[in-house]
């Protein structure tokens, strides 16, 4: 494999990752980090 | 801050505290977009339960008024990319559908309008792209590894070339020029909502089928771009530098045909609706200060009275007051023949008056009109989720991200494993797999079934509540019918008088049937209400019964005239001490007969038999055939004694009977026969028999369209006939074949066409997938799911 051919294989693992990252991690953890700082600021 | 005090505040707030508000919702187009904008309300503080409906355009919301409002829910949709709105408060239901559907008419004109556009400038972009495909020497020569445009230019470009020769003499620089300014055009008026809806849901770290086109086209066209400005860099690597404009436009050109058809045959799956309401007239010719005005129907007012004439459709609710005529209401009960219409008869708005003139009062209105109950009742269905459609949910949620994982390896291998131009291979094979991908047939595969479904049924004078009613229906196997009024006609009349011959001197036939109507006039029974009318039209002088008693289950006593009189069942007679064995015979031959015999006694001592029959209604002994043929266990279920409740079930051909079941005893029946495991549904007359059809798994209430009626049962037909029974649980077996096919096609659409489009069988048989094709595949497939779906419109009951 060439120098561009690993750098492609590379970028496209970590591509995959990315997305399974942002729309199946991240979304939840954000979902919970938008709910609580209003909650916290009716308890307030 | 403590966990503790976060989860205090987020417990939901009591639910009689919550509001809830249905928003119309635009621009969705596929179960992810629905799944985004919940998630998106869902999200918001002070939502307790958000639910959108794709078919409906309509987000119904419960929230708590202390945390949020309409205004703030709406914004929460316009930031994920959709339209919000909130439909105007003194709609009725027709109003809103009509609403809803002069915005799906403008939606589709749009869509139209776009396609046909960028279709063109596709065609055009194509014969532009000629020349720098076929190369002449110039730098943008590059081989055309796309087989569609390959078999494009093999087919087109010599005739091109013959006919445009002058084509071929531009320099292929402003020619790029010009594709990438007119892509760049399309992209940004046509295809503006691929990007703008696509970049709202990725804000919100979702991905729908607008994710799809955007990256797909959006990487085509960088790269055409990148190629264009910078040709030298490309060459310089070794890298043809080629470019997709025309692909990109004709893959905008062609999702938005598809999109064109759906919306078009989504309208189709809401006809019944909208057939419906084109039944209700616009105008009432009313009498004001004894003249007669043409007025709007938002302007009648209760207890106005309304002039219909021969032909005329009946512009709103009413009990007729003076005139006669023959009505047909076919249109909301399925009855073909025409019904005759007298003074004190009601009429429904929206039916058509046929042959006389008549004069009626107006009284139920608007938002309470039968029609617009029925309109509202088929909004509610269509717009239902059936439990099958969880598995399509499901995979939608996953799909996109999945869809994107696939295109981002199917790049790197293709990349690495192309022997010839690796990067133009990698990225045709990337965009096709991105475009072909389709999760709109999934999401359109139950709610078109269901629309279509409770439509059709609609017009047959079948409401079906939803989608959840329709998926049990076809799971019945036992179907438990009450007699009363249900087998039977429920108008029960006198067919014999028995006279105990050692009393027939003092107590004639008349006087017998005198004394028994005067003590049944106290009596709200149907049976006493047969026996009233029977002496009133022989013209017998009836009297005012005194210490009137009803003895549940056993009958009725009363002092007529100074007279004892008592009329019920053998056991009532042994509780009073009559010897009942006279008449024993006869009662036994006349319950056989499928009769109702009621004993009478007059001062302590037997005078004679009363029989009551109910005759059976001519349909339901077919229709009882028809639902055993189906594999149905058919049950008959009464309160009657179990002589008579036999001879009436051999007639209609039922074989079991549970017979002497008190009203209240109907409901453990019911209970019972679920124990067993059984999938039960009750059919019933929808007011006696509520509880036993909310308990059953489905609630059958026959021929009537009242509020009551349809609230307890999960579906109502509008006329007795029993053959509605048989039609309803046929079209539920035949909504779930479809949305099962639905499904399948759906789910193995995705799974053979993505792999294909990835190259899987280059390999093997050396197929490559076009972006171009795969676009056209993606378009077909959500539109064929719809189509597939509008074929239940042909469904026929017989």
């Amino acid at each position: 494999m060439t120098p561009s051919e690993w750098g492609v294989l590379a970028a496209g693992i970590a591509g995959i990752a990315w997305v399974n990252w942002y729309f199946f991690l991240a979304g939840k953890a954000n979902a919970g980090a938008t709910v609580m700082p209003d909650q916290q600021r009716e308890t307030g | 801050m403590s966990a503790h005090m976060i989860d205090s505040t987020a417990a939901s707030p009591p639910l009689d505290e919550t509001q809830r508000v249905t928003l119309s919702v635009t621009g969705m187009t596929c179960a992810a977009c629905q799944s985004h904008v919940q998630h998106a309300l869902q999200k918001q503080p002070g939502v307790v339960d958000a639910n959108v409906n794709l078919m409906t355009h309509q987000a119904t919301v419960a929230y708590d008024p202390q945390r949020s409002d309409p205004p703030a829910l709406i914004a929460a949709i316009q930031s994920s990319g959709y339209g919000a709105s909130l439909p105007a408060s003194e709609q009725t239901a027709v109003d809103q559908q009509e609403a809803q559907d002069r915005a799906a008419r403008q939606e589709y004109v749009e869509l139209r309008r776009k396609a046909v556009v960028s279709l063109l400038v596709g065609i055009v972009a194509m014969v532009l792209s000629m020349p720098l495909m076929t190369g002449g020497g110039h730098e943008h020569a590059g081989s055309v590894t796309d087989p569609f445009m390959r078999w494009v230019m093999e087919a087109i470009n010599p005739t091109l070339a013959a006919w445009l020769p002058w084509l071929y003499t531009i320099n292929p620089q402003i020619l790029s020029y010009i594709l990438l300014a007119a892509t760049a055009a399309i992209m940004g008026w046509a295809g503006r909502h691929f990007y703008t809806r696509a970049w709202a849901a990725f804000r919100h770290h979702a991905a729908d089928m607008n994710t799809l086109i955007a990256v797909g086209t959006g990487a085509a066209f960088l790269f055409s771009a990148a190629a264009t400005l910078l040709p030298g860099f490309f060459v310089s690597r070794g890298i043809a530098a080629d470019v997709y404009y025309e692909a990109v436009i004709i893959i905008i050109a062609l999702v938005l045909f598809g999109n064109m058809l759906e919306a078009r045959a989504k309208g189709n799956t809401s006809s019944a609706l909208r057939k419906l309401i084109g039944l209700q007239p616009k105008t009432a010719k009313v009498m004001r200060d004894d003249q007669e005005l043409d007025i709007e129907i938002k302007d009648v007012q209760h207890g106005d009275v309304v002039v219909v004439r021969p032909g005329e459709r009946i512009p709103v609710d009413g009990e007729i007051i003076s005139g006669a005529s023959t009505v047909d209401e076919s249109m909301l009960t399925g009855e073909s023949l025409p019904v005759e219409k007298r003074p004190g008869d009601e009429v429904i708005g929206g039916t058509m008056n046929r042959t006389g003139s008549f004069r009626y009062s107006a009284t139920t209105l608007g938002a309470d009109s039968v029609l617009a109950q029925i309109v509202k009742l088929m909004r509610e269905a269509q717009g239902s989720r059936a439990p099958i459609q969880r598995l399509a949910d499901q995979v939608s949620s996953v799909f996109v991200p999945i869809v994107l994982s696939i295109a981002i390896a199917t790049f790197t291998l293709w990349y690495i494993l192309a022997e010839t131009a690796p990067l133009v291979q990698a990225m045709a094979a990337a965009v096709a797999v991105l475009i072909i991908a389709c999760p709109c047939a999934m999401g359109l595969a139950v709610p078109t079934a269901v629309m279509v479904s409770t439509g059709k049924g609609a017009e047959l004078g079948i409401l079906i509540k939803g989608g959840e009613a329709l998926q049990k229906a076809q799971e019945l196997r036992t179907i438990v019918f009450d007699k009363t009024g249900t087998l039977t006609e429920g108008k029960p009349a006198v067919t014999d008088i028995v006279l105990n011959s050692s009393r027939a001197a003092e107590l004639s036939e008349d006087r017998l049937l005198t004394l028994v109507a005067s003590l049944e006039r106290a009596s709200e029974h149907p049976l006493a209400e047969a026996i009233v009318k029977h002496a009133t039209e022989r013209a017998l002088p009836l009297q005012e019964p005194v210490a009137f008693e009803a003895l549940s289950g056993r009958g009725a006593v009363a002092t007529i005239d100074g007279a004892a009189v008592a009329i019920g069942n053998r056991v009532l007679m042994s509780e009073l001490t009559v010897e009942a064995t006279p008449l024993a015979a006869d009662a036994e031959r006349l319950a056989a007969d499928g009769k109702t015999p009621m004993f009478v006694a007059v001062d302590g001592q037997l005078a004679g038999l009363i029989a009551v029959a109910d005759p059976i209604k001519p349909t339901s002994a077919a229709a009882m055939r028809r639902l055993q043929q189906m594999g149905l266990e058919v049950i008959m279920l009464t309160g009657d004694n179990r002589r008579t409740a036999e001879a009436i079930a051999a007639r209609a051909g039922i074989t079991q009977v549970i017979a002497d079941v008190l009203p209240q005893g109907k409901v453990d029946q019911v209970k019972r026969l679920q124990a067993t495991g059984k999938v039960v549904a009750m059919v019933g007359d929808g007011i006696n028999d509520a509880p036993a059809l909310a308990q059953a798994d489905i609630g059958i209430a026959v021929g009537s369209g009242t509020d009551v009626a349809i609230e307890a049962s999960d579906i109502t037909l509008m006329r007795g006939d029993l053959q509605g029974v048989v039609a309803a649980i046929a079209l539920s077996r035949r909504t779930m074949k479809t949305m099962q096919q639905n499904l399948f096609w759906a789910f193995i659409y995705n799974a053979v066409c993505i792999p294909v489009a990835a190259g899987v069988l280059y390999p093997v048989a050396g197929i490559l997938l076009s972006p171009i094709l795969a676009s056209l595949a993606m378009a077909l497939s959500s539109t064929s799911v719809v189509m597939n779906s509008l074929r239940l419109r042909r469904f026929q009951p017989s």
